[in-house]
């Protein structure tokens, strides 16, 4: 059976700098997770799954279609929803206002439709009581949600978020958890995040992607596993470690090769956090992005 | 307070069709405010559809915004209300209204002062007004929703179109009041229209190759290059305005339609953001 979203072998260069360089990854309903640093492509890529930008290199295929055929193109963005990592929003119009001319963008020329429509995907987000204020008044989560309620007009097959909990906070991002974790029930989701607990709690599928290339494919357990028996807590910094710091009882949290058995080193049950942070080595000081 | 007398089953059975005549009906609904008798006797002869379509209907009245005055506007020249509203989302529309009236306003205050002087600037600087506005009218630089736009069903190149035209238009209708004023009302005076045409046509396809900014900058450059060196060249300041040179606009404009139309593509899937 062939899958949803399927990837081969895409390359794409920004001048000299190689954002992805032979990726290959499918996708299907459920949420896919994109987990990496900081330049480590999956914007590129993520862009290239909302069919705004073409590959260099390599096949894609969305929903069983081309994206590079023009024709077929139009009936994926159909079937899209697109939150970009800076969604930028008109900040003279009212939320309603905004989700509503993005509706008409997305081809739902009936008024009353498309009202009804703006009206859900608001509900949906949480915006209704504040769906006739200026855009310009909102706080950075509200207007996150905004940027949300857009992607979701229309229920797409598709939807495609670039760190869509950056600047919400703890409610807001259960919240998110609730609608997303609902629409891909039987929806195609793929997302970045910041926040491996996001990934672990929502994520059947993750992927890391660092310097461009697949470093991980497969369920957040298997990436979960590969740290296990390479975290340990022990009285002080294990010079071996490739990570470590104090935890709140004084001990320190050591992950990377155990090697030589550390004294008064106790093994910890790995999480999603540790393993990433393994798999991206030196980058992994810097936070995920 | 409860009512003392009930609507009779005739006059509900005609109200809940939406038979009644107005002065019946206006009875009927100052009666229903306060009898819940009546109100339940009518609730299941009411018409559940034309409900649902009256309450879609006030709650749509009640909760949408008013469009704003340009939005109002333009649906009363004929515009359908949602390009209507793809437009009014246009900040350089606003922007070249701004600069084409500015633009308008100096000429007529420099040609009331200067005369003659002013004709060769607002020729060469008139077909300039749409060159520019069309360069902030759609774009990953100038647009914040550029990315959300992109990735929907609508053809981006039928918006930057149309967003284009009324640009054009914008700054057409300015451009010729800013000719009013000039000293001689000549052929002149609509010496600078095939040139707005043509350069705002190679703007939006040099767009097909590289961003609308880009593309501005270097027809505006080219523009400006050959005005100054066919004057210098036939030693005619006008040169580049008379009728050999309309001819070349209008080849530019055929032109750039044929590019635009093969490279459209182009503006609907972006090799680089």
């Amino acid at each position: 059976m062939t899958s949803q979203v399927e990837i081969v072998d895409v390359t794409k260069s920004f001048g000299r700098t190689r954002a992805l360089d032979g990726v290959s990854l499918t996708a299907d309903a459920g949420i896919t997770g994109l987990l990496g640093p900081n330049g480590a492509g999956k914007t590129t890529l993520l862009r290239m799954l909302a069919t705004v930008l073409a590959p260099d290199a390599g096949q894609l295929r969305l929903l069983g279609r081309d994206p590079a055929r023009p024709a077929e193109r139009v009936e994926i963005r159909r079937r899209l929803g697109f939150v970009p990592q800076e969604p930028g929003l008109y900040q003279n119009f009212t939320a309603f206002e905004f989700v509503d001319y993005v509706a008409i963008l997305k081809e739902m020329n009936d008024r009353r439709a498309r009202h009804d429509d703006v009206r859900r995907v608001l509900a949906l987000t949480g915006l209704s009581e504040i769906s006739g204020r200026r855009i310009r008044t909102l706080s950075g989560g509200q207007r996150r949600r905004v940027g949300l309620a857009q992607a979701l007009l229309g229920r797409p097959d598709l939807l495609v978020l670039d760190e869509p909990t950056a600047g919400l906070d703890p409610e807001q991002r259960l919240r998110f958890r609730e609608v997303v974790s609902a629409i891909a029930e039987d929806h195609v989701v793929v997302l970045s995040t910041h926040q491996t607990e996001d990934v672990a709690a929502l994520c059947r599928h993750v992927v890391v992607v660092h310097e461009g290339r697949v470093r991980f494919d497969g369920t957040t357990a298997e990436l979960t596993e590969t740290a296990r028996g390479r975290v340990w807590l022990a009285s002080e910094r294990d010079p071996g470690a490739q990570l470590s710091w104090r935890t709140a009882d004084g001990r320190h949290r050591n992950i990377g090769d155990i090697g030589d058995a550390p004294r008064r080193a106790d093994l910890l049950e790995p999480s999603i956090e540790d393993a990433y942070l393994l798999l991206v080595g030196e980058h992994a000081q810097t936070p995920a992005a | 307070m409860t009512a003392t007398w009930h609507v009779d089953d005739a006059s509900i059975e005609r109200y809940a069709a939406g038979a009644a005549n107005d002065a019946v009906a206006a009875s009927i609904e100052a009666h229903l405010v306060n009898c819940g008798e009546c109100r339940a006797a009518i609730a299941h002869r009411a018409d559940h559809d034309r409900l649902e379509a009256i309450w879609t209907e006030t709650v749509d009245t009640l909760d949408v915004p008013r469009p704003r005055v340009a939005e109002r506007l333009l649906r009363r020249l004929g515009v359908q209300p949602h390009t209507a509203r793809l437009l009014v989302a246009t900040r350089s529309l606003r922007l070249s209204w701004l600069v084409s009236i500015g633009f308008a306003l100096a000429f007529g205050v420099t040609a009331a002062s200067h005369g003659e002087h002013t004709m060769v600037p607002f020729l060469m600087l008139a077909p300039l007004l749409p060159v520019a506005g069309v360069a902030v009218a759609y774009g990953p630089s100038v647009d914040p929703t550029y990315e959300v736009t992109l990735a929907t069903p609508l053809s981006n190149s039928r918006l930057l179109l149309t967003r284009s035209a009324a640009v054009l238009a914008t700054t057409l209708v300015l451009g010729g009041v800013a000719a009013l004023t000039l000293p001689s009302l000549d052929w002149t005076a609509a010496a600078w229209i095939l040139p707005s045409l043509g350069l705002t046509a190679a703007s939006l396809a040099a767009g097909t190759l590289t961003s609308p900014t880009r593309a501005a900058g270097a027809v505006t450059a080219v523009w400006l290059a050959a005005v100054f060196a066919t004057g210098r060249e036939l030693d005619d300041r006008l040169a580049a305005f008379h009728s050999a040179g309309q001819v070349v606009y209008v080849a530019i404009l055929a032109l750039s339609v044929i590019v635009v139309l093969r490279r459209r593509d182009a503006l609907e899937i972006r090799s680089e953001l």
